[in-house]
């Protein structure tokens, strides 16, 4: 029976004279090995678990990837489980990718057939079944072909139902009888662009997909952060780090029933100028180019804008709906949109106390290093002009800075701290080597919160670590992610030396490996890496367990120490028994936090309750459907009340702008509104006057 | 920076001791005496030198004359033999010999954790100076040794110390140099501090670095404050308040710079990018749209910002002139004050 089939394989591959034999990734998958071996701060050992790391997840990615494969396929395959690592060694012929590649394009043809058959007839709704959506990091295999159908058709209808539901809420619809009236068209449209993706992958004659997937698997076999780039995604991820930013110049914003819709469009950005995009358009799917197209219509803001973080792709087809009902697809590609000089914004809040506030996304810095185009000096300028409104404290928001430059983060560390050591870098084969603040004396040295939360990591942690650590900030909110380590992209070049990397001395090349080099150390020797900064007063998680953090990737490295002579004088302690305790009281009586838990716990009950199915009767369905979305928007952790605590305006520098500019005015009131209903910064705030009572006393 | 001569040389081996025979304690004593003596000598020749405004090349030939006079020194000292079994006074001689030549060669790594030093330094120059005063502890506390050794020696020996009337001239000015040069080191290590502070504040400015330039002016302001409260506790040298002078007013000048002129300065940059956003905002408008209110808002920001551009241009001016012109005098100041009181010594 296998026989046939390889067999039957063979002929496959002389059926396509062009069939790909992956030469090309191999050498590349051994220059990341070298590589790795040579630099990484911290380098794994090609073994089995290599080899189990990359089979797994590559057959995971395309697993969510719509390739659904029969028992006898993944027979075919296994015994490669725990060979790659003799393959890419020499000690076993070079097969897998060959061999995946053809089951794939089976599998892929196979569903193609399978969608097409189900898209022609109509699915009942009022029988009761159920669909257990296939678990994450988990490869699903059948043993009839039936079974297999069986699963799709199962897999169709829930995302049918999802669909379709969606867009009626939008509209307002909520009847059995127009869903039935619009189910015909939406199982069509379902089936073509499903069809479309798998498609793609199976007229790919060049087998780049795969390649791809398999390169990135390998880095990521070393840490999660050791990525394999090609010569154009390189480009992006620079950008990414730099305020000339690359990007499709469209800001979004959770309406009030907590969908996604376009809020403004950048003037002169590439969605401006694409014609077809408006504010208050629904953004209902995202594809990124060579990737199957998402259904995003139920995702919450947080989650597409992660989605939309993708440092890799340039090109993203966005499906929206209009307020009218109507659809348009547009294809944009990100574009360098001149920027204003400064990309950081301060705001006065006046309640109890007159409190600066400044939020600070990411670490960017100019090109080259340039100073005064990084966000520290963009920082300092707007502490100056919050200075001149005597403010008696300033609150630093780093949630969900997922770092940056890590320059920028101790020239940031410097606006605050007198002098001295801020942090310890460890580098393989060298002495660990302290970090310091680059300028003596400080642009502020009042009163400091720095917020945090999950999603804070990298540079923020570098930072949160190093104020902590000084006493020179109050450290408030959740846990940080948890990542101390620092990469460097290397070109794809085995000749290269330490030397050379440190000098920058390399000429472009077709691949780069995004690799580890460093790890970092808090001065005190100990690291933030998997444990994260923990704050001093901590603020309940409305989003723990939908995210994943540094610990929860099973090839994170290890937290570790270093053994370094340090010199550096902390700031007098904090109350911090008082503070908590008082926020401990306050928390007692804020509804906000209390309803905006029990979303968060309801939520996580639902989504267990999915991991044993999910009822595929209209009734059922819509009822769950409805469940969530109410949930979802209160999780949006938004006060239902008036903000009595402060009120929130602009320095008397910005208002001269925000005269002269329409634009930025209504941007300006929708960023015055979020900041006047944010429960988290509402409760910081509140820390602030605490914190000033206290040392007044 | 100009070097500055850190030597500690115990003047008691500059008096001679009445002889017994060559192989007597006294003789023994006055061997070394005689090498200190060639050594200080050397070290008055060469700073006379560098005081008195001598040429370049005659200073370095005195520098060079020193610098072996300590090597040889060294040699001939180390090669002693025990006097009836006591090496203590060798020994300890020769240690001082040997810190002497490390320091007057600045190689400091061989006698200071240098890797401590970097680490507790903000820049290389502090870390020099942190070098430099923690050599000059070890050398402090060799030279103690030594002079207990020779107490002792002379006690166990008792040898009688007579006077010397050419060497008395020789101790006489070693103590003058010394106190001389004590006396200026401290004022300009204070100057020094502002003055290389400031250096970091121009370099800001000429980079436009906001955040620097907000951070080294209030460090530079710190400085100039503590540096002047410092300054207060110091007597005119030997009736002589010039020097001291001389440094306050170049404090107040960086006082006045931080507090009145930076300001100004800061103030200028930020209403200028603001002016900037306001002019793109502007422009952006079509003239159909614009209202007379963003044409008079406008006009404003306009006078607004060449108002702060005048007087940023008179201020960035007089600073710089300000500058110059307590730094001239604060140097031609400290060469006259030196020439002054640093001893004459050799052709």
């Amino acid at each position: 029976m296998y026989r046939y089939l390889l067999l039957f394989l063979l002929c496959f591959f002389h059926s396509r004279s062009f069939a790909q034999t992956f030469t090309d990734t191999k050498l590349e998958a051994e220059k990341i090995l070298h590589l790795a071996d040579k630099f990484h701060v911290h380098p794994s050992s090609v073994d089995d678990s290599l080899s189990a790391f990359v089979f797994d997840h590559v057959l995971e990615k395309f697993h969510e990837n719509g390739v659904l494969l029969l028992d006898k396929e993944m027979k075919l395959l296994s015994p490669y489980r725990l060979l790659l690592d003799d393959e890419l060694e020499g000690n076993a012929p070079w097969e897998f990718l060959v061999l995946a590649d053809s089951l794939f394009k089976i599998a892929m043809e196979r569903e193609s057939r399978i969608l097409q058959k189900l898209s022609k007839n109509a699915f009942q709704f009022e029988a009761k079944e159920k669909y257990t959506p296939i678990k994450y990091r988990s490869v699903k295999t059948f043993a009839t072909e039936k079974d297999l159908e069986e699963n799709t058709r199962l897999w169709f209808k829930y995302r049918l139902l999802n669909d379709i539901l969606s867009e009626h809420e939008e509209a307002g619809i909520s009847d059995y009888e127009t869903f039935l009236v619009t189910e015909p068209a939406s199982r069509k449209e379902i089936a073509e662009s499903e069809i479309e993706y798998l498609d793609y992958y199976v007229k790919d004659q060049s087998g780049a997909i795969l390649s791809e997937f398999y390169l990135n698997h390998l880095a990521s076999y070393f840490d999660p952060h050791t990525m394999y780039f090609s010569e154009k995604e390189k480009k992006s991820f620079e950008q990414e780090l730099s305020s000339e930013d690359f990007r499709f110049g469209i800001s979004l914003v959770a309406d009030e029933s907590g969908y996604v819709i376009i809020d403004q469009l950048e003037p002169g950005g590439a969605a401006w100028r694409s014609n077809k995009l408006n504010k208050g358009d629904r953004i209902i799917k995202l594809q990124w180019e060579n990737e199957k197209a998402v259904d995003v219509s139920e995702f919450n803001l947080d989650q597409v804008h992660e989605f939309l973080q993708r440092e890799d792709k340039m090109e993203l087809t966005f499906t929206v709906k209009k307020p009218n009902g109507t659809r348009k697809v547009v294809v944009l590609k990100k574009e360098k949109v001149a920027l204003s000089d400064d990309l950081v914004k301060s705001y006065i809040l006046t309640g109890e106390k007159k409190v600066g506030y400044i939020s600070l996304p990411d670490f960017y810095s100019g090109w080259e290093g340039d100073s005064q185009k990084g966000c520290a000096n963009d920082v300092a300028k707007e502490i100056l002009k919050l200075q001149k409104e005597n403010i008696e404290g300033i609150i630093l928001d780093l949630r969900n800075n997922g770092g940056g430059s890590l320059n920028e983060a101790l020239s940031l560390a410097g606006i605050f701290i007198q002098e001295g050591q801020l942090a310890v870098i460890y580098m393989r084969n060298n002495k660990p080597v302290t970090l310091k603040d680059e300028n003596r004396g400080t642009v502020y040295n009042g009163p400091l919160i720095v917020m945090i939360n999950g999603q804070s990591a990298s540079a923020s942690e570098i930072l949160s670590a190093s104020l902590q650590d000084h006493r020179r900030a109050l450290i408030v909110g959740q846990t940080s992610y948890g990542k101390s380590t620092g990469q460097t992209i290397l070109p794809l070049d085995s000749t290269l030396t330490l030397l050379r990397i440190a000098n920058q001395d390399f000429a472009p090349n077709d691949a780069y490996l995004k690799l580890t080099l460093s790890k970092l150390y808090r001065i005190k020797g100990n690291s933030a890496q998997k444990t994260g900064v923990i704050p001093d007063v901590l603020l309940p998680d409305f989003y723990s367990g939908f995210y994943l953090k540094e610990m929860d990737h099973d090839r994170s490295l290890s937290s570790d120490s270093v053994l370094k002579k340090t010199y550096f004088t902390p700031l007098a302690e904090y109350p911090l028994a008082k503070l908590n305790e008082q926020v401990t009281e306050r928390m007692k009586s804020n509804t906000d936090y209390q309803l905006t838990l029990q979303a968060h716990d309801s939520i996580l009950l639902i989504l267990e309750e999915t991991k044993k199915g999910v009822e595929l009767n209209y009734d059922s369905y819509s009822k769950r459907f409805h469940r969530i979305s109410q949930l979802t928007e209160k999780l949006s952790a938004r006060t239902t009340q008036e903000n009595t605590t402060y009120s929130i305006s602009n320095t008397a520098y910005e208002e001269q702008i925000l005269q002269m500019d329409e634009y930025y005015r209504e941007l300006n009131q929708e960023v015055l509104k979020d900041l006047s209903g944010d429960i988290q910064l509402i409760e910081t705030f509140r820390i602030m006057n605490d914190l000033l009572n206290f040392t007044k006393k | 920076m100009k070097k500055l001569l850190l030597l500690l040389l115990p003047v008691l081996f500059l008096k001679t001791v009445t002889g017994q025979t060559f192989n007597s304690p006294a003789e023994y004593l006055n061997y070394i005496g005689l090498e200190y003596k060639t050594i200080s000598e050397g070290v008055l020749s060469y700073t006379s030198a560098v005081a008195h405004g001598k040429s370049a090349r005659k200073v370095e030939k005195r520098r060079t004359e020193m610098i072996n006079n300590i090597k040889e020194a060294k040699t001939k000292v180390s090669k002693m033999p025990d006097y009836k079994g006591n090496t203590a006074l060798r020994d300890s001689a020769v240690t001082v010999l040997n810190l002497n030549y490390i320091i007057i060669n600045e190689d400091y790594a061989k006698i200071v954790d240098m890797e401590a030093v970097a680490e507790q330094s903000y820049d290389a120059m502090e870390a020099y100076l942190l070098a430099q005063d923690l050599a000059g502890d070890k050398l402090e506390a060799a030279g103690n040794r030594l002079e207990t050794e020779q107490d002792k020696f002379i006690a166990e020996h008792n040898i009688t110390i007579v006077e010397n009337s050419k060497n008395d001239e020789l101790i006489k000015k070693m103590n003058t140099l010394s106190e001389v040069n004590v006396y200026n080191r401290v004022i300009y290590l204070i100057f020094f501090k502002s003055y290389k502070q400031e250096m970091y504040l121009i370099d800001a400015m000429n980079k436009n670095d906001m955040s620097a330039m907000e951070q080294n002016r209030t460090t530079l302001l710190q400085y100039a404050t503590e540096g002047l409260s410092k300054l207060d506790t110091i007597k005119p040298y030997s009736n002589d308040p010039s020097l001291l002078n001389a440094c306050k007013e170049m404090l107040k000048f960086y006082q006045k710079e931080c507090e009145k002129d930076m300001p100004v300065i800061t103030d200028f940059l930020l209403k200028n990018e603001n002016f900037n956003k306001i002019k793109t905002a502007f422009e952006a408008k079509k003239d159909k749209d614009k209202t007379q209110k963003d044409v008079d808002d406008y006009n404003n920001a306009v006078n607004e910002v060449n108002t702060a551009s005048k007087v940023y241009t008179e201020t960035n001016n007089k600073m710089n002139a300000e500058r110059k012109k307590y730094l001239d005098a604060y140097n031609n100041i400290a060469a006259k004050f030196m020439d002054k009181h640093v001893p004459h010594f050799g052709k």
